[in-house]
């Protein structure tokens, strides 16, 4: 019980330390949660925070590079990045690369410190069932193990 | 007098329809610029003024846009392409039907001029699946035709532009199987090809395939946001329908696609080889297609016969009976020169790179079916035991080598 109140605990500093670096996004979307791993920001926007039920949702997955530094990413295939649609228990409702298979080829993509960021763009289909719910976004590297999340309410 | 007229008429409307284009009805893609088109005229003048291939009794062929071949019909003369499609044959279907020499005129491949000559002509890999080091061009796979289920071909590359059998894209929103066209933006699919094919070139500078006299069928199921799994399954029961005796896909995902299993079920003649992933080292990353047990699945090894570190795992149990999600061969992958698509060559790594090498020696040791050609392939001498002792989760029976 006491190991339930500890994880429940460090899950509310978590939030509320998400919250704070979600009010210092650059992005106008509220919910808008940027990640960050060693100076390589990854940002999920979407084009609005509100949906009717199966509305497409438009969104873009940003990396972006702050180290100062050239950085490469490596990639197993031709896969950059995915992207879910997850429930309130984080299920996913949604996946980008379901339906996908990618070429087996091994890939890298990179980010110059004042380069162009890296910039994938989405669309995804809202849940019909009215809710609170969660697009999240991550490149498809081991080299950047970190995601991005954008909460989102679907309304009738 | 009116004959004069009327020859300088042709030549007007020629000429218009060079500039102008087609219209509509004759609307081809922007890439297809001439074809060999027959012209049933004796009329020497109009032979003088047009590109000609071949002169025969009543008749001549001739390099033409689709325009010019439209304005000599509307000029009232017979006009037909070389290629002559039949309505008992499949749209697309190479020519001569079946056997498919590789005529190369799809419409992608007219112009093929060398741009540049690769690094070696026969790759560490070529080197490695033929056991000789010394080796200074390949041969074999006349006959046979091989489907490349990938991001096209650049089917102008000289060291393609002969084996071009068939060019047909699957991932067209409005046109769901648009036959003539198999672009590839990528160049992965140009470098598959190669690797499996690459004949040379018509100077015998370029880069040498497994399998150079085999036919491509460039089958483009890959866009920029991957390759959606029913524009595989199409493409596989095209590739059946359409004289396919290998289906080569160095492609992959987690899950099992029911489209593509079921397509491949529906084509038992067709021997089917694909990627088994880079997902390794983990026991069990093998990836789907490859993971299922009627489609081979191919592991990389690099130059020093070594397993790569990224090439996926199967959960081989060592009794040398494929079954789900299990690795059958491995093959080269690792630094893989090929054509690309630039008109060149490049250098890529993966698993990708290993499935065209195992599709290529299939096609040169086609024995007449799919199922005595595994066998085949699993019973060579030739065939080295390589990572793990026996039928191991990297290489399953090893690496298959030109007996």
């Amino acid at each position: 019980m006491k190991f339930k109140r500890l994880v429940m605990g460090l899950a509310a500093v978590a939030a509320l330390a998400a919250g704070l670096f979600m009010a210092a996004s650059p992005f106008k979307t509220p919910g808008n949660n940027p990640a960050e791993a060693g100076g390589i920001e990854v940002t999920l926007s979407a084009d609005k925070s509100t949906y009717r039920p199966g509305e497409t949702i438009k969104a873009t997955l940003r990396v972006e590079n702050n180290t100062g530094r050239e950085v490469t990413l490596s990639f197993h295939t031709s896969q950059r990045f995915d992207v879910t649609v997850e429930g309130p228990e984080g299920r996913d409702l949604w996946r980008w690369s379901k339906g996908r298979f990618f070429l087996q080829v091994l890939g890298e993509e990179t980010l110059r410190p004042e380069g162009p960021p890296l910039l994938y763009e989405v669309e995804a289909p809202a849940p019909e069932e009215p809710g609170r719910y969660v697009l999240a976004g991550a490149l498809a590297t081991r080299d950047l193990p970190i995601r991005a999340e954008s909460p989102f309410t679907v309304r009738q | 007098m009116i004959r004069t007229i009327r020859k300088l008429n042709i030549l007007v409307v020629l000429s218009l329809a060079a500039v102008v284009g087609a219209p509509n009805a004759w609307a081809q893609p922007p890439e297809a610029k001439t074809r060999p088109f027959i012209v049933f005229s004796t009329d020497d003048f109009l032979r003088d003024s047009l590109p000609v291939r071949h002169i025969f009794p009543g008749k001549f062929t001739a390099e033409l846009t689709l325009g010019q071949a439209h304005a000599l019909s509307l000029q009232g003369l017979r006009v037909e392409p070389v290629k002559l499609y039949f309505p008992t044959k499949p749209p697309g279907a190479c020519e001569p039907w079946p056997e498919c020499k590789g005529s190369g005129d799809d419409g992608d491949t007219g112009d093929a001029t060398r741009v540049s000559v690769p690094d070696d002509q026969t790759p560490w890999g070529i080197e490695m699946i033929y056991r000789d080091p010394e080796i200074t061009a390949t041969s074999g796979g006349a006959g046979v035709n091989v489907a490349v289920l990938d991001t096209g071909v650049t089917g102008d590359h000289v060291d393609l532009s002969r084996r071009v059998a068939q060019c047909v894209d699957f991932t067209g929103k409005k046109n769901p199987i648009e036959v003539g066209s198999c672009p590839d933006r990528n160049g992965h699919g140009t470098h598959v090809a190669g690797t499996i094919l690459g004949d040379g070139g018509a100077d015998g500078l370029g880069i040498y395939g497994v399998a150079p006299e085999a036919n491509l069928l460039a089958y483009r199921v890959c866009g920029g946001g991957g390759c959606w799994t029913d524009d595989i399954a199409a493409a596989i029961d095209y590739a059946g329908a359409n004289g396919a005796h290998i289906v080569s896909m160095s492609l992959g995902g987690d899950s099992e696609s029911t489209l593509i299993k079921e397509a491949v079920n529906r084509n038992p003649h067709v021997l089917f080889v694909a990627a088994a992933g880079n997902d390794g080292p983990s026991l069990g990353s093998i990836d789907f297609p490859g993971a299922n047990p009627n489609i081979i699945a191919v592991g990389a090894i690099d130059s020093s016969m070594e397993v790569a570190s990224w090439s996926s795992r199967g959960v081989n149990d060592g009794d040398y009976d494929i079954e789900l999600r299990e690795v059958e061969f491995a093959a080269p992958g690792v630094s893989v020169e090929s054509t690309w698509k630039d008109g060149g060559y490049n250098y890529l790594s993966g698993t990708s790179m290993a499935t065209p090498h195992l599709s290529g020696l299939a096609a040169k040791l086609w024995q007449g079916n799919a199922s005595d050609t595994r066998d085949l392939l699993q019973r060579l001498q030739t065939l080295v035991d390589l990572d793990a002792a026996g039928d191991d989760p990297a290489t399953g029976f090893g690496l298959p080598r030109v007996p």
